[in-house]
């Protein structure tokens, strides 16, 4: 069945509801007066008392089409005309036979018996198909409901069930941490559009929790109406409901009907609500957390750089007579810690800036050795005493990738296996490209990974051995792991046959990289 | 170098540790002068005209890149600029200002010497008609009178553009070039977004001039930022 036929359906089942009596009054005359012409054709065909059976007939056809107003009209104006036309004397109310005397109000009676039963019957069959239609309406909105998560995705649906359940068109507001209205239907930061009068009567009926504005006593001159939207604890929201007939939301059943609808809103909008928070609640337990941490680390990896700088300093600061020998071992020393000082900042600050600001790659067409040989030459003092291998396949192309990042992801890689992998060892990093993506990989012969630890080494401040005289604080790998899922892609570890660490990078390439115009060489 | 006769140094910087870092570094081979201000140190500059300007980005008063926009339009002094690591943009702006070189904080005595050499060489004193046409770098020589490039004393063949991309890199020897500038000059302005192209480029003259092209010696990138061509 389409939405029309059943919004045709609900309409018709709402105006019976609400049928004016004027109507009614005037099939009540029309259905009286066919009982009486039929009654004139059927006299002297059939006894005259059971003319009187016509006109209930009539009374029943009244009540079952039109309901009770037209039932009681029709009753009693059939027993009038009965008495009227068909009672000797004809065309005189008053009859010569004294047995009408019992007959006629017997007549009445029974004709009003039968209206209000068979109207009641009617009725009680469209209010149960009415509350039927309502129940399948709020089927449908709780269902839609449920499979919603969002905040603004509640209010979508809740306001289209309202709008075509009933006529009108509904809007949710709910109040923000600072008291302010806002509606989460449109889009964040959208001035909200409320009259005053209109943000009094919101604020009145969030306070109250009752409903304000038009059919309520403090609505006069209002031309919306707010419902207050009370989960399970507590009032979440105000409903602002403006309808094309107001005289329905007059009957009974449509208010509490409105206000169930209300009801299960409140409850979806308070589950989101709560999800919310507790996501926020998360997410500070782990800004707390991360907090904590770097102070930890921070405090330790600072304070003995700390201590050797300070020392070799005001050893040549002060000391007396120092060969040129012990001279240099100091200030070599000053430098070294003075390194890793600044690394452990820079990772720190890379750190806090991807994690509070979200990390949006700057993606460009890059050539991977470039980025490749400005880690080398970053790391150039430092590399001496290992052996440094760059395979890059030849058909590798440009690479898609925010060069400033990927620079950092390989610069820690590389780090970390001059860190772990033994002197003299050799350090491989390689590329290909696959499919859709680029894969480049930084393996060592070192002692490898742990088993059982190939995933947790890319969380914050874990380290593969923290006894270890290796310096650092564990951010380096949490980085890398930030930098390429924000480039959506992947990194691994894993240990290789020969037994070193092998750290794997998958970063998907969907676009396709821009041509370039060939060029001749010069003869 | 040039002449026997001390040089005179501007230092334009806020913070007073780095001042007396670079006093102390410094003061035996040039006259330093000492600025902590934007306004003041352009004021220095304008009376005691400088070989060369150390300007740090980030003054208290002024922003460093008005500050070399304003010296750009009457004077053509080197300009070298110190900067944090996580200012990746100010740099390049910088540079495209008219900056000639940048130090990432914290650097060394020897990056700092290394970068004046270089300012001091492009120095306007060098005069306008003085440029050199015969270039040598590791095993390559470059005569940009002749167009002729060997290495090993074996002929290299370029295209159109990789020699335009390698003379205006030998123009400025050890200085650091930005991607907008390069893709201005050989490609010309409607390219300047076009970073791939340069970058291909390079690949190529590096494969055709370096021994190791993924660990080149000569032709640097300077990430992000740009390349420079290291000649000494």
């Amino acid at each position: 069945m389409s939405l029309r036929t059943a919004n045709a359906r609900r309409e018709r089942r709402v105006e019976r509801l609400n049928r004016p009596p004027s109507p009614q009054l005037g099939m009540a005359l029309i259905i009286a007066a066919v009982c009486t012409g039929l009654a004139a054709i059927l006299q002297g065909h059939i006894h005259n008392a059971n003319l009187a059976m016509v006109y209930l007939l009539g009374v029943v056809v009244a009540a079952v089409r039109f309901g009770p107003t037209a039932a009681v009209a029709n009753a009693a104006i059939a027993v009038a005309a009965f008495d009227f036309f068909f009672v000797p004397p004809a065309f005189n109310f008053k009859p010569t036979d004294s047995e009408y005397y019992v007959t006629l109000p017997v007549m009445l009676v029974v004709a009003l018996t039968v209206a209000r039963l068979a109207a009641g019957l009617r009725q009680q069959a469209e209010l149960a198909a009415f509350r039927e239609q309502r129940m399948s309406e709020l089927n449908e909105l709780s269902r839609e409901l449920a499979a919603t998560a969002d905040l603004p995705g509640l209010c979508v649906v809740a306001n289209r069930h309202l709008n075509t359940g009933f006529d009108g068109l509904a809007r949710i507001l709910l109040p923000d941490e600072h008291g302010q209205w806002q509606d989460p239907a449109v889009k964040p930061g959208a001035p909200l559009t409320l009259a005053d009068d209109e943000y009094r009567l919101a604020q009145l009926c969030f306070e109250r929790q009752r409903a304000t504005g038009r059919l309520t006593h403090d609505g006069i001159g209002a031309d919306a109406r707010f419902e207050p939207l009370r989960g399970a604890g507590g009032t979440v929201g105000v409903l602002m409901l403006r309808l094309r007939h107001w005289e329905r939301l007059q009957h009974p059943e449509i208010l509490e009907h409105l206000e169930i609808f209300a009801t299960q809103i409140a409850l979806a909008l308070e589950r989101a609500v709560f999800a919310m928070r507790a996501e926020k609640a998360h997410v500070d337990v782990e800004r707390e957390q991360l907090r904590n941490s770097l102070l930890a680390a921070i405090s330790h990896d600072l304070r003995t750089p700390l201590a050797t700088i300070f020392g070799a300093a005001t050893g040549l600061e002060t000391m007396e007579g120092l060969n040129d020998h012990r001279r240099r071992e100091l200030a070599g020393a000053i430098v070294e810690e003075t390194r890793h000082i600044t690394e452990l900042v820079t990772k720190v600050l890379d750190m806090a800036r991807f994690q509070s600001g979200g990390l949006k790659p700057q993606r460009e067409w890059l050539v991977l050795d470039e980025v490749i040989a400005s880690v080398l030459t970053r790391l150039r003092e430092r590399r001496s005493r290992h052996c440094l291998a760059v395979a890059l396949a030849p058909e590798l192309g440009l690479l898609h990738a925010d060069p400033m990042l990927l620079e950092r992801v390989l610069y820690n890689l590389v780090d970390n296996a001059l860190k772990y992998a033994p002197e003299g060892s050799l350090i491989r990093i390689d590329a290909e490209r696959r499919a859709d993506a680029v894969e480049i990989r930084v393996t060592d012969n070192g002692p490898g990974l742990p088993e059982g630890r190939e995933e947790t080494i890319f969380e914050k401040f874990v380290q593969l051995d923290p006894e270890r005289k290796a310096p650092g604080v564990g951010l380096g790998l949490a980085i890398c792991r930030v930098v390429v899922e924000a480039h959506g892609g992947k990194i691994w570890a894993g240990n290789s046959q020969a037994g070193g660490a092998i750290f794997t990078i998958r970063l998907p390439q969907a676009e396709i990289p821009p041509d370039i115009a060939d060029e001749q060489e010069e003869s | 170098m040039m002449s026997d006769e001390r040089q005179a140094l501007v230092i334009i910087e806020d913070d007073a540790s780095i001042r007396r870092f670079l006093r102390n570094a410094l003061d035996e081979r040039y006259d330093l002068y000492e600025a902590d201000e934007g306004h003041q140190g352009m004021q220095l500059v304008s009376r005691v005209k400088p070989a060369v300007i150390i300007l740090d980005l980030g003054l208290p008063d002024m922003d460093g890149l008005d500050i070399i926009e304003q010296l750009r339009s009457w004077t053509r002094t080197p300009i070298v600029v110190l900067s944090a690591r996580d200012q990746d943009s100010d740099k390049i702006r910088a540079l495209d200002a008219g900056a000639d070189d940048y130090l990432i904080k914290p650097f060394s005595i020897g990056e700092l010497e290394a970068r004046l050499r270089v300012a001091l060489r492009h120095a306007p004193s060098d005069g306008l008609g003085g440029e050199k046409n015969l270039h040598r770098f590791g095993d390559v020589s470059v005569d940009l009178a002749l167009r002729q490039i060997t290495k090993n004393d074996e002929p290299i063949r370029l295209t159109p553009i990789e020699y335009k991309l390698l003379s205006l890199l030998l123009r400025y020897p050890g200085r650091v070039l930005t991607h907008r500038q390069i893709l201005k000059t050989v490609w010309g302005e409607e390219f300047i977004e076009r970073n791939h192209y340069l970058r291909i480029y390079m690949a190529q003259l590096r494969q055709k001039l370096e021994d190791n092209p993924t660990e080149p010696r000569y032709l640097l990138t300077e990430l992000g930022i740009g390349y420079r061509l290291m000649t000494e």
